[in-house]
């Protein structure tokens, strides 16, 4: 494929009219962490006049953020592929999507996890934070339990997520959530 | 015994542990890339000074965000401030959090649950 400018005047129209924020794709480190941070929290200055909402938007973003280089870690020969995050605004909320390859046998534990995130109330999710908090990891909740259910928590809304056929070995895990207020 | 003092940056806290003017701080944001390798000092820090504490030890938290890799880590040093008061020591947490930040709030209280120690709750404006 040819980039010609009007290529990259279509990517830019879309970007517009779908209100994204900032997109990212590549490789996933703590200084690239606080890159998107940052570039996204001066977006936020402009555009978001309640602190409480830019605030919580910020505490969404960390934890997705990271969540996307535990998987990463957790698997080698993972560190160079290719993941993205995306955060837009639709109607006044925020929406964050994360994507990062995820290893065929993680598939089944990993959508377990969100399934019975989705399912639980409020108060549920407030105890099973606190005694993960104060137990340690658990293999119900695997590496990124903690900061899933902190997502769930500070967003009280339901993950999307999917899994996308990458090759024999791994998928592409897109996760999404809303942050609405 | 020596101080800990730690400037803060945009992904780790102000800390200050200071037996000699009995200042003992952390603020801030706390998302760094290792919270056990950066909260390493603190508890170590208050190990050592547990074997011979002030009269009096109020501990102030006033944070402005911290992921949860270090609500783990800040469970930790509440820990230690527990064990602390059950040794018989005046030990006091001062948790401060911004008025307008709900999310400080519920922490501050979800660790008063957590934690047997005297615990006040307390807002700040900027």
């Amino acid at each position: 494929m040819g980039y010609n400018i009007q290529d990259v005047v279509d990517i830019h129209r879309n970007m517009l009219s779908n209100n994204i924020m900032l997109f990212y794709e590549g490789a996933f480190s703590q200084d690239i962490i606080k890159s998107v941070l940052k570039f996204t929290e001066r977006k936020l200055e402009y555009i978001e006049t309640q602190t409480s909402v830019k605030k919580k938007v910020f505490n969404v973003m960390v934890e997705c953020l990271q969540n996307i280089c535990k998987h990463v870690e957790s698997e080698e020969g993972l560190i160079d592929t290719k993941s993205m995050f995306m955060i837009a605004k639709e109607n006044g909320d925020y929406i964050v999507t994360t994507g990062n390859p995820v290893n065929n046998d993680k598939v089944e534990e990993l959508s377990g996890i969100l399934r019975k995130i989705n399912e639980f109330s409020e108060e549920e999710l407030k105890s099973v934070f606190k005694s993960l908090l104060k137990d340690g990891t658990s293999k119900d909740y695997g590496i990124s339990g903690l900061g899933l259910i902190d997502v769930a928590r500070k967003t009280g809304s339901k993950f999307n997520f999917d899994f996308k056929d990458l090759d024999s070995n791994y998928r592409f895990f897109i996760l999404q959530t809303r942050i609405s207020y | 015994m020596d101080k800990l003092n730690l400037e803060g940056t945009e992904d780790t806290p102000t800390i200050v542990l200071d037996s000699e003017n009995n200042h003992f701080e952390i603020s801030g944001r706390s998302l760094p890339e290792d919270s056990a390798e950066f909260y390493q000092p603190v508890l170590d820090w208050l190990n050592i000074y547990a074997a011979n504490p002030n009269p009096q030890t109020h501990f102030t938290f006033k944070m402005d965000y911290f992921n949860t890799a270090s609500s783990k880590l800040l469970l930790d040093v509440l820990s230690k401030l527990e064990d602390l008061n059950g040794d018989g020591h005046d030990v006091k947490v001062l948790w401060f959090y911004q008025e307008d930040d709900p999310d400080m709030e519920d922490a501050g209280e979800e660790y008063q649950d957590l934690i047997e120690v005297p615990f006040e709750l307390k807002t700040f404006s900027v």
